[in-house]
């Protein structure tokens, strides 16, 4: 008979058990923490590979302490499409019983990338960002390791659809242990990164609006946030021409700390006064360089004479090229007219051209059914994902606390009403009482 | 644990020249230490991503290497169905194995002419970084840059010119080059013929009267040509001062479709959210 910390004694608890919580605590009370890794990615006494033996699906608890332990110790290399398949096809559920082992796969899979090539390691992060979460909205560190392996090797096509699906609403702690308060900032800046690269401006922006709101303990400001900010104002210069106001809860002293950039004296000449945006660019090449700023800069300044325009067809209905480019500051017409044609292409100005002059107009009001119904589902997937968070968030334990809290305090003076205002929608779902006992 | 931010990705000219340098640094220690490139997936009807590249193999007896694979057993297919969205991803999962080979063009120039079709212009900026400067030296690399900037800057009279100039083999003899040329004069040709006609619809919506030699330039068309599309598309032309009118009318799209089970399916749905 085989002795208990033997890897045909974990296989036969493997093939055997229909729980996967206790053959997690079996994995993990009989392999002596110290030499664990060791014991799994052996073989087995007859000489088999055991993951040529167990299924990835039926057996996915197992197959992931084996398979994460031989990419630790980096003995008996799986291939990549063997990791691929495992990931693709292994019942996630079972996997969320070891989030540690979870982790040290994402880890391993990243350190085995990078030994050849980091892009490798982007389809499977993806899948396992996408499957391993209970639902989209959670962020786990497997997100971040994607968004970092993304923007290290610029693959952002690879990862716009999938941030384009996935806003973060929730974090997933319990899943990675590992989930610290920089990776929601990492990930978020690194998503508006991405996206800002393939131009999809507004979303970049959300993006990096999350990673500047987001609360901290004590007032705290991180680094990543200052840079977000930076981001966000020229994407903003970029995308519509001025920098939007901040959110009423942002930190303040993040405010103040942008206000002492170079970036803040850019934003506010921009786009009237190129001189002054020129001088700025020439005085601080240096800094804005080792920030990685430039090109964000260059394009915002070659897009300067754009906002301009915009702002002649509040005046004015009918101009002369000539006319447009004295104000403006260019002097060919021809490049005046190619200027205006890729503004109405880009739906930055409404007007029709002739030869020499151009007459602007109000945006179109027909819409066609198609708009009209994505706009329709785009609203009503929003509501329902409003209603689900703040379903979600009356069920919390320290909501209700509170909540009960300020019943309490309140009681005498203000009777039954405050269940009402907090809980307007929950309200009508009838199922209140139910969970204030579960709670 | 990651404490800072990682560095953003070059967005500059001279930022894109440096980190093109590391790259191929990297590139080569890589390709030094690693096998062959992978084989690519198959096609695969689904939206989601291809399967990832499995370990490497080369077809001694054939001689195909994977991104020649890659080449004919997907991107060729979807080429000749003209399925741009398929042959972007498949393009993309065949690629994420950066070798420095030169068989790397077979993935790569479908890739960028694919998007440019669909006008992802910085994915297909971002495409071309990553090769190694020697494979972007190649006479067909040089001039898909050279067509990318000229469509980056929509600069009409280069487009045209620099699209005729796209050589149609990858510099790579072997069995596959005829199918390559066959597949890249296919993508150049829909390049051309997709960029006229959104070219066509934005002059349709943002002229109302534009020179006969001004429209050609855009267009990239002889007088000949343009005139007869113009006519088909309902523009009027004055001869003697050589200006055409342009109208949007014969661009407008099939009216609605009538009310299917769909529909109501989504009003009432519509109406069941309001009564929450």
């Amino acid at each position: 008979m085989a002795p208990e910390a033997s890897i045909d004694n974990i296989f036969h608890h493997i093939t055997t058990s229909n729980s996967p919580g206790a053959l997690n605590h079996t994995i993990r009370s009989t392999l002596p923490k110290e030499g664990r890794d060791l014991i799994l990615a052996s073989p087995l006494a007859s000489g088999q590979d055991p993951l040529s033996v167990l299924d990835p699906h039926t057996n996915s608890l197992g197959y992931l302490y084996i398979l994460s332990a031989r990419l630790h110790i980096q003995n008996a290399m799986p291939s990549w499409s063997a990791i691929d398949e495992f990931c693709n096809v292994c019942n996630i559920e079972q996997l969320r019983f070891a989030p540690e082992r979870v982790i040290l796969l994402v880890k391993s899979i990243v350190k085995l990338a990078n030994a050849s090539d980091p892009r490798l390691a982007i389809p499977t992060l993806r899948t396992l960002a996408t499957r391993y979460p209970k639902d989209p909205s959670h962020l786990t560190t497997i997100h971040t390791q994607l968004l970092i392996i993304c923007a290290q090797t610029q693959s952002f096509s690879l990862i716009t659809d999938f941030l384009e699906a996935n806003p973060i609403t929730n974090i997933a702690k319990e899943l990675t242990p590992d989930l610290h308060y920089t990776d929601n900032l990492i990930y978020h800046y690194l998503a508006g990164v991405s996206l800002a690269a393939v131009n999809k401006w507004a979303l970049a922006e959300d993006y990096f609006e999350v990673c500047i709101t987001a609360p901290a303990a004590a007032q705290t400001i991180s680094g990543i946030q200052l840079e977000a900010l930076k981001k966000l104002k020229l994407v903003q210069l970029i995308s519509s021409g001025n920098a939007s106001p901040l959110p009423k809860y942002t930190n303040g002293n993040l405010l103040k700390m942008f206000r002492n950039t170079a970036y803040h004296a850019f934003v506010e000449a921009y786009p009237s006064k190129p001189d002054v945006l020129k001088r700025i660019m020439d005085k601080e090449k240096n800094h804005f360089t080792t920030e990685k700023n430039m090109g964000l800069l260059n394009m915002a300044l070659l897009r300067a004479p754009r906002w301009q325009v915009k702002k002649l067809t509040q005046t004015y209905v009918t101009l002369s090229f000539g006319d447009i480019g004295r104000q403006v500051g260019i002097t060919s017409e021809e490049e005046v007219r190619d200027l205006l044609l890729s503004m109405i292409e880009a739906g930055d100005i409404h007007g029709t051209l002739s030869t020499t002059t151009v007459t602007f107009s109000d945006p179109p009001v027909h819409f066609s059914k198609e708009q009209i119904d994505k706009v329709l589902r785009a609203a009503q997937h929003e509501a329902m994902r409003l209603q689900d968070l703040e379903w979600e968030m009356g069920r919390s334990k320290e909501f209700l606390q509170k909540a009960s809290k300020n019943q309490q305090s309140e009681w005498g003076s203000q009777g039954m009403s405050m269940d009402e205002d907090l809980f307007p929608l929950m309200a009508d779902r009838g199922g209140w009482s139910q969970d204030i006992e579960i709670a | 644990m990651v404490n800072g931010p990682p560095t953003p990705p070059p967005t500059t000219d001279v930022e894109i020249q440096d980190a093109t340098k590391e790259a191929e640094a990297e590139s080569n220690a890589a390709t030094a230490s690693t096998p062959a490139p992978a084989p690519a997936a198959e096609p695969d009807a689904e939206p989601a991503p291809p399967q990832q590249p499995a370990p490497v193999e080369v077809q001694a007896a054939t001689h195909i290497d994977a991104y020649q694979q890659a080449f004919t057993m997907s991107l060729a297919s979807q080429i000749q169905a003209k399925q741009w969205d398929s042959l972007i991803r498949h393009a993309e999962y065949a690629d994420l194995v950066g070798y420095d080979l030169p068989t790397r063009i077979f993935v790569i120039a479908p890739l960028i002419l694919a998007y440019l079709i669909k006008d992802q212009v910085p994915a297909a900026k971002f495409a071309l970084n990553r090769i190694s400067t020697k494979l972007s030296r190649s006479p067909l690399a040089q001039s898909l840059l050279k067509l990318t900037a000229a469509v980056s800057d929509r600069n009409y009279r280069e487009i045209y010119s620099r699209l005729s100039q796209v050589p149609l083999n990858g510099d790579v003899n072997g069995q596959v080059s005829a199918q390559f040329a066959e597949g890249m004069s296919t993508l150049v040709a829909a390049f051309g013929e997709t960029f006229q006609m959104r070219t066509f619809i934005l002059l349709s919506t943002a002229y109302s009267e534009i020179s006969l030699s001004l429209a050609q330039s855009y267009l990239g068309m002889s007088q000949e040509l343009l005139l007869k599309a113009a006519e088909e598309y309902g523009w009027k032309f004055d001869a003697n001062n050589q200006i055409l009118s342009p109208s949007a009318a014969a661009l407008k799209g099939p009216s609605p479709e009538p009310a299917t089970l769909g529909s109501f399916d989504f009003i009432s749905n519509s109406v069941a959210q309001l009564e929450l």
